[in-house]
């Protein structure tokens, strides 16, 4: 990848015949090449270059458990499949990362276009929903590792048992746990799609609303079918970055379950960590790029998803 | 206005970098190559809160000559293992390599300058030198040795006529007795903390290894893979699981961590929890009368602690000062360094040869179990030949599941041979 | 037509509770975080939510001198600071270049090689990044802190500013070149500060993230002069046990600079994002 690039954004000088011709087709010329520089270099230094490392080793049988490290072709790519617990990671990285944008985004939307009314105090509302968005990842773990336990001082316990409500074993039940992890993340982050929703909603012309009001459409009907379509780039760009950043969950899992009980949490970054500080660094290698690679497949999956859905609107 | 805006900040930018770069080439690694002889650093990084390592490094610094500093960073636990596997795995890394249960994983790696023939070396008995050394060979130095055991509640016990059990039947007699007194007998924190798994450690350090049917023996082959967990330790993790099945331990204690334990046992609302002389300042700190047994097996009259070695002390291959790095490790080898890390951690003992640590009343029960030596734990015999941190990690994992019903002792046994298997050393 | 505005009104009154509630589940957490810095670990366990006793700030000044604030501070801020401008800078440009010059195929496969950096958590090849940070002789610096920041946030900057340059018409700089002005000149004076909305949705959002990265200090910068606040926060993270009177108020005060950020840019993120990242 990286030879290719050098390759690709050195062609115009070596070849500059070709150059002239095609020069306002495909060409880059050199003040831009110039521009694209700190860009390119940065880049490629601090997140090419390692992950090419990465790469390397995901064929190696690095370890520290032997002390000399060879070639092995795909043997850890093949032993990745025959672990239980990569499965495990998978499938809780996909629970996490739907279920969690889905939830974001449902009451993110109604919530921006209630805020995008004329409701008192709405700007306070806006702050204030956003505000967890501020916190680090391990300060709110740290924050709700203690809401959520279930000793006896558990806040989020009390405030439920007031409702008459049985405590509830939030983190060391395996069939809630994740849901709870997930709580947590929904209420730190929905405030960030509200704003993306917001800002979208701003840019809606109120012609539209107008003119569906001479035809007497009612305001559920104008949500569905002006508010909605109209909103698009914002869902787009609320569903991938959310789904992307969903499959990379890791500090609030470390802070809260370090994947427990048992493996019921872990995450697939989760699991590379601890094969990681195992020792196992090939191994962990190979867990990173088959990470890449089912994130890009899905992203382009659902990149394509909304391409379908943009035209049908159009 | 803007385009010098810009100018500035683009200036600030190249500035801030280059700035960057000479500074470090100002750092402490490159002094000797600017020929400053006053402050060369040596570097070490722990997972030993400041306030226990303060005086050790007060005292090093003190006494170091040629013109070296310590400077001591902690790391807490929950990152510390991977990020000295990372800088050790990048050829990075602090001068002073200190470590616990992977410290001979660290051997194995090849990261540890041999200090077999160094004078310091023979301040240590033969215990204390099990986790730092490799085929004779010797590769750090101890700090001093912790080991693990229970803390009860003293007035809880006379309240109801009760005196530290002294096998693990008795134990669990006792625990029924609270239970039916509406006391909760032990306090568990597993969403964070290893007590369980010390728990069952300790009642095998009992029951299967010293005063049961195998001897230590036994773990020299399951590190080798002669032989298996599964089939072996069955009836016996069976017998402890007791514990689980009446309830002692139970679900709920799956969403505590750790260190909410101390608060209820301070508050007088447990009578029991698993721990050891790390807890023993903020029990001091409470106002209630409490002690510490040892775990339990069969066995009256030989009872064995949960324990070892704790850090060791060792030097990088990779550092770019072995000799300071050597004048580190030899003070720490010291009687004077030694005698300041074993009081700073009260109660636990010293591998230095003649150093003798007076054990506050409180370890009354376990006084002559110390006495005579009888310290152990599997996880440091497994360690001769496969990472020992990775097999407490999934110990305490599939504990978890045990409790939450989801994992039988089959199952349990089963995982950890093959986690066993697939990081047992290859050569 | 009154039917309608008591329906309205019910609307209203229904929207504004629901805000309410919600605002209240938001809330209660970060006045719990808030609240227990001023308690004791007792008062703190048996009455979480009541107000403290006595409003006494000896936890913060205590927490303050712990942490070596200040000095924890400029180290954040230097990173933070440094970071945000050189993605701006790096990203602007190269936004520029591959809008521009979007039809070309070398733009398209840079964009699309620089937008799978948003899948790939850098800490998955730390040990690569430490051979190059190492090769460099940048450990143990905040240098080095600063320019993974700046390759970790390139790609969702110039995301953003690849779309909405396409909002500024290229006409502006065909004018401006025809009145003499050279190629860096047009950008710099002309088009870069036609970017402010956008500009600010990164410097805002990268703020809050960089600010918040634990993870790239922690493997790269070793010795305390030059630790982070949340390095700073997590020293009270013991083997056993948590310093928690500590580590609250250490945890506020460290959020504190960006809570009072944040507030005074609010509106720029909302003018910001539409302007940016929608646009695309």
């Amino acid at each position: 990848m990286l030879w290719g690039t050098i390759l690709f954004i050195k062609s115009p000088f070596s070849n500059p015949e070709r150059n002239d011709k095609v020069k306002n087709k495909i060409s880059i010329n050199s003040p831009y090449i110039l521009m694209m520089v700190p860009l390119l270099a940065i880049y490629l230094v601090f997140y090419i270059i390692p992950l090419l490392y990465t790469a390397i080793y995901s064929f190696t049988d690095w370890s520290n458990y032997s002390s000399v490290t060879s070639f092995t072709g795909l043997n850890n790519y093949q032993k990745i499949f025959s672990d239980y617990t990569l499965f495990i990671g998978i499938k809780n990285s996909l629970i996490y990362a739907v279920v969690n944008v889905l939830m974001q985004n449902v009451i993110a939307l109604p919530v921006a276009v209630i805020l995008n009314s004329k409701l008192r105090f709405r700007n306070g509302f806006r702050a204030l929903f956003f505000s967890p968005a501020v916190l680090s990842t391990l300060v709110v773990g740290f924050l709700w590792s203690y809401i959520l336990t279930s000793s006896d001082y558990g806040l989020l316990n009390k405030m439920i048992g007031v409702f008459g409500i049985e405590p509830v074993n939030w983190l060391g039940n395996p069939k809630t746990a994740l849901a709870a992890i997930i709580l947590t993340q929904v209420w730190q982050w929905f405030g960030w799609a509200m704003v993306i929703y917001l800002a979208n909603l701003q840019s809606i012309s109120e012609d539209l609303y107008e003119a569906s009001m001479i035809d007497g459409c009612s305001r559920w009907k104008q949500f569905l079918y002006i508010t909605i379509p109209q909103l698009a780039p914002a869902i787009k760009i609320n569903l991938v970055t959310g789904m992307i950043s969903g499959l990379k969950v890791f500090d609030i899992v470390v802070s809260l379950t370090k994947g427990g009980p048992g493996y019921s949490t872990e995450t697939i970054l989760t699991l590379m960590f601890s094969k990681f500080s195992e020792g196992n660094y090939g191994y962990a290698a190979s867990f990173g790029i088959v990470f890449l690679i089912v994130s890009i497949l899905l992203a382009g999956v659902l990149l394509r998803l909304f391409k379908v859905w943009e035209d049908r609107l159009n | 206005m803007r385009k010098r805006r810009i100018f500035i900040l683009s200036v600030l930018l190249v500035a801030f970098i280059i700035g960057g770069c000479s500074n470090s080439s100002n750092g402490s690694n490159d002094d000797t190559k600017l020929g400053n002889k006053t402050n060369k650093t040596i570097s070490m990084i722990g997972w030993y809160e400041e306030n226990i390592m303060e005086d050790t490094i007060q005292k090093i610094n003190e006494s170091l000559e040629g013109g070296y500093t310590l400077e001591y960073t902690f790391v807490n636990l929950k990152q510390f293992n991977n990020v000295l596997s990372t800088q050790l795995a990048a050829g990075e890394g602090p001068d002073i390599v200190m470590d616990g249960a992977s410290f001979p994983a660290r051997i194995k790696a090849n990261y540890l300058l041999e200090i077999t023939n160094e004078d310091f070396v023979t301040n240590f008995n033969e215990a204390g030198l099990e986790l730092s050394s490799a085929n004779g060979k010797v590769y750090g130095i101890p700090s001093y040795g912790w080991y693990s055991g229970v803390w009860y509640n003293k007035e809880i016990f006379e309240t109801y006529n009760l005196t530290p059990p002294e096998t693990f039947a008795e134990l669990l007699e006792v625990c029924q007795t609270l239970t039916d007194h509406g006391v909760q007998p032990l306090g568990f924190g597993l969403s964070d903390s290893d007590t369980a798994w010390h728990s069952l450690v300790g009642y095998l350090e009992n029951a299967f290894y010293n005063g049961g049917t195998q001897t230590t023996e036994f773990d020299t082959k399951f590190a080798e893979g002669e032989v298996t967990l599964s089939g072996n330790l069955d009836p016996y993790v069976n017998e402890w699981a007791q514990i689980i099945k009446k309830g002692f331990i139970d679900e709920k204690m799956l969403g505590i961590s750790g260190e909410q334990i101390l608060p209820d046992f301070l508050a007088g609302k447990i009578a029991m929890f698993n721990g050891g002389p790390w807890h023993y300042e903020q029990l001091k700190g409470g106002d209630i009368e409490f002690g510490m047994f040892s775990h339990l097996g069969n066995d009256k009259d030989e009872k064995w602690l949960v324990g070892g070695p704790a850090a060791n002390f060792g030097i990088n291959k990779n550092s770019k000062d072995p000799e300071g790095a050597k004048k580190v490790l030899a003070l720490l080898a010291s009687e004077e360094v030694q005698k300041t890390i074993v009081e700073s951690n009260v109660g636990g003992f010293s591998y230095f040869k003649g150093i003798d640590t007076e054990i506050p009343e409180e370890y009354n029960d376990i006084k002559d179990v110390l006495a005579a030596g009888r310290v152990g734990v599997l996880w440091d015999r497994w360690g001769t030949n496969m990472p020992g941190q990775t097999m407490i990690d999934e110990g305490i994992k599939q504990l978890q599941g045990m409790v939450a019903g989801m994992t039988t002792t089959e199952q349990f046994l089963k995982a950890m041979d093959d986690k066993a298997n697939s990081i047992r050393y290859q050569d | 037509m009154k039917s309608d505005k008591t329906n309205k009104k019910i609307i209203h009154l229904l929207s504004f509770t629901l805000m309410l509630v919600l605002g209240l589940i938001v809330a209660i957490p970060l006045y719990y975080l808030l609240v227990t810095t001023f308690k004791t670990p007792l008062e703190a366990a048996v009455s979480p939510l009541s107000l403290p006793k006595s409003l006494s700030f000896g936890a913060y000044t205590a927490a303050f001198q712990k942490m070596e604030y200040p000095r924890a501070f400029m180290n954040t801020f230097i990173i933070t600071f440094f970071s945000v401008i050189g993605v701006i800078l790096c990203s602007s440009m190269g936004g520029y270049v591959l809008n521009r010059k979007g039809d070309s195929k070398t733009a398209k496969f840079i964009f699309i090689m620089i937008l799978s950096g948003i899948m790939f958590p850098y800490q998955m090849s730390v040990l690569g990044l430490y051979k190059v940070i190492q090769g460099l002789n940048l450990m143990n610096t905040l240098t080095a802190v600063a320019f993974i920041n700046i390759a970790v946030n390139i790609p969702f900057a110039t995301f953003m500013f690849r779309s909405f340059i396409s909002t500024i018409p290229g006409e502006l700089e065909e004018a401006a070149k025809i009145d003499g002005a050279g190629f860096y000149r047009v950008f710099w004076v002309i088009t870069f500060p036609l970017m402010k909305p956008v500009i600010a949705t990164v410097a805002i959002l990268n703020s809050l993230t960089i600010w918040n990265d634990f993870m790239g200090p922690l493997y790269f910068i070793q010795s305390r002069p030059k630790n982070v606040i949340l390095q700073e926060v997590y020293r009270n993270v013991g083997q056993f046990s948590t310093d928690w009177t500590s580590m609250f108020p250490m945890m506020v005060l460290g959020v504190l600079p960006l809570l009072v950020f944040y507030l005074l840019m609010q509106k720029y993120i909302i003018g910001g994002v539409m302007n940016g990242a929608l646009k695309g």
